[in-house]
């Protein structure tokens, strides 16, 4: 699903975020991407949004190199991947029309925007919500609203950056609950975050990041290496 | 583009209008008031140049004829003038009509008539001039004109014009050129400030797989509509102040006769409609695509 071929990625000429990256995220797989700040996490998230291209290497999307992408295979590849971030980012409208909006921009039909929106606040929960502004919305509520958008498609990757960095511990674990259930339909997740808690009662695969290099990759794993398990 | 696509650019701009209110009165106003400027200032010099087309139209040049010259001459000269381009209409007055003429003018002084000797006056045709641009090329036709022997016009009074409606002109057209500038920096300079502050929105789009062009498209549609409510509250206040204007002016300086014609009043609005438009539709468009441009990479 998504692979990683030697990743190199600099923002200045000092500066590598990425050291020669190998990775291989298997289809349907739940990922969580830890380390320190500056480790690379966000980087990794943005070259598979195909938001930032490596400065060498490959990165794969279903078999396929994106760096040559052109805007229209740019737009088809976020089609289907969901993101959600630390820092809401909803519209300043409604429930509804914020799910709308998304749908509306890919050309759906209001009978289908019903149906999609009708499913999506369902899994995450927030049916008496729909007609709610994000004001009108705790911390957790505005970031389910974002997994609904991230969601509402059924994509094939769900990227997500910090999504409990914002929320408490009950919040944080509502939204794992829900991407949990998101990956047993066959999306892909792929979690950066400095949350202990979450990663080490998730127990999925961990992909350890410092420095721009990776530094353990461990199935069943927790937020810090041990020894036993 | 289908319908529903389109449906959905305008439905997303009236939102985007109507969350984004102050910014948006303050892009329509924007267009209307310098919209308004031009126009008036269009009207002044539209007004202007129909004024001293009017005194230039009263200008004319009469043409003495030889003294001892045949009907069957006068016949041709008449036919010459005709072809002469530049000339609008002209009028024959033989040398019995002019003295008459001259003898009415001074019917108190008969004795300074009676000094006279018979009629020194010759044949003459009074010429009519299209514009007072032509007079000059005119004039030089008809010195060649067989049978003419000495052609009159007010020099100096046209010399005069001539030179102002040149430097109105050049004036004009400059500030015309500077406002049609300042209008079309202050407008961008608003909408880049509309647009800016939806940046999230935009963020959110390129997210969720929406192309630029499509970004491009859903501002654009809102440029234009800023642009052509701008327009069209500039055209409302310009048409009523032209009405007022032209009113007050025709009653104050009836001699000056300023255009009243509503054709050049339609002409106006439609190029306040279409520079309306153009100004939105391109300032929408230079705006999002500076923000896409430095927002995020491809």
């Amino acid at each position: 699903m998504i692979r990683f071929r030697n990743v190199t990625k600099m923002y200045r000429k000092d500066a590598t975020v990425l050291n020669r990256i190998n990775l291989h995220i298997s289809k349907d797989e739940f990922v969580f991407l830890v380390g320190p700040t500056g480790a690379g996490k966000t980087t990794l998230l943005k070259l598979i949004l195909r938001n930032e291209i490596p400065d060498s290497g490959g990165v794969y999307v279903d078999k396929v190199n994106t760096r040559d992408f052109n805007e229209n295979q740019i737009s088809k590849l976020r089609k289907n991947i969901g993101v959600i971030f630390q820092d809401f980012k909803v519209l300043n409208r409604t429930l509804y029309e914020n799910l709308a909006f998304v749908l509306k921009i890919q050309g759906e039909k209001k009978r289908v925007i019903d149906e999609k929106i009708e499913h999506v606040v369902e899994l995450v929960g927030l049916q008496k919500k729909i007609n709610y502004y994000p004001h009108q919305m705790s911390g957790g509520e505005q970031q389910k609203s974002c997994l609904a958008r991230a969601i509402i498609n059924k994509p094939h990757i769900l990227l997500a950056d910090e999504p409990t960095g914002n929320l408490d511990p009950d919040a944080s674990w509502e939204i794992m609950q829900i991407l949990s259930k998101v990956n047993l339909s066959n999306t892909t997740i792929v979690v950066a975050t400095h949350d202990k808690s979450i990663v080490d009662q998730m127990r999925k695969r961990v992909i350890g990041l410092h420095g721009g290099n990776i530094v353990r990759d461990q199935q069943l794993g927790r937020y810090h290496e041990r020894s036993h398990d | 583009m289908n319908v529903r696509t389109i449906k959905f650019f305008f439905g997303e701009a009236l939102i985007s209008l109507r969350q984004n209110l102050v910014m948006t009165i303050i892009a329509i106003l924007t267009i209307s008031v310098t919209l308004v400027m031009l126009a008036l200032f269009v009207l002044l010099f539209m007004n202007t140049n129909t004024a001293l087309g009017n005194v230039s139209r009263n200008l004319a040049v009469v043409a003495y004829l030889d003294k001892e010259i045949s009907k069957s001459a006068i016949d041709q000269v008449q036919d010459q003038l005709t072809s002469i381009s530049g000339i609008k209409s002209s009028d024959f007055v033989s040398k019995e009509e002019a003295w008459s003429r001259l003898k009415s003018k001074f019917k108190y002084q008969e004795d300074i008539v009676s000094l006279v000797a018979g009629n020194p006056l010759p044949n003459s045709f009074v010429i009519h001039i299209d514009r007072v641009e032509n007079i000059e090329s005119v004039i030089r036709e008809l010195k060649l004109v067989k049978g003419i022997d000495l052609v009159r016009y007010g020099q100096d009074v046209v010399a005069k014009i001539r030179k102002f409606v040149h430097l109105f002109n050049i004036i004009a057209f400059s500030v015309v050129g500077f406002l049609l500038l300042a209008t079309f920096l202050i407008t961008i300079n608003t909408i880049n400030l509309t647009i800016l502050s939806k940046k999230n929105e935009v963020q959110i789009m390129k997210l969720v797989g929406a192309t630029n062009s499509f970004i491009k498209w859903s501002f654009i549609v809102e440029g234009f509509i800023i642009g052509s409510l701008g327009a069209l509250i500039a055209m409302g206040i310009a048409t009523s102040l032209f009405h007022v204007i032209n009113t007050r002016i025709q009653v104050a300086f009836p001699f000056i006769g300023v255009f009243t014609q509503g054709t050049s009043l339609v002409s106006l609005n439609l190029a306040m409609l279409s520079l309306g438009l153009f100004i939105g539709v391109a300032g929408s468009f230079l705006s999002i695509k500076n923000l896409l441009k430095s927002m995020i990479k491809k």
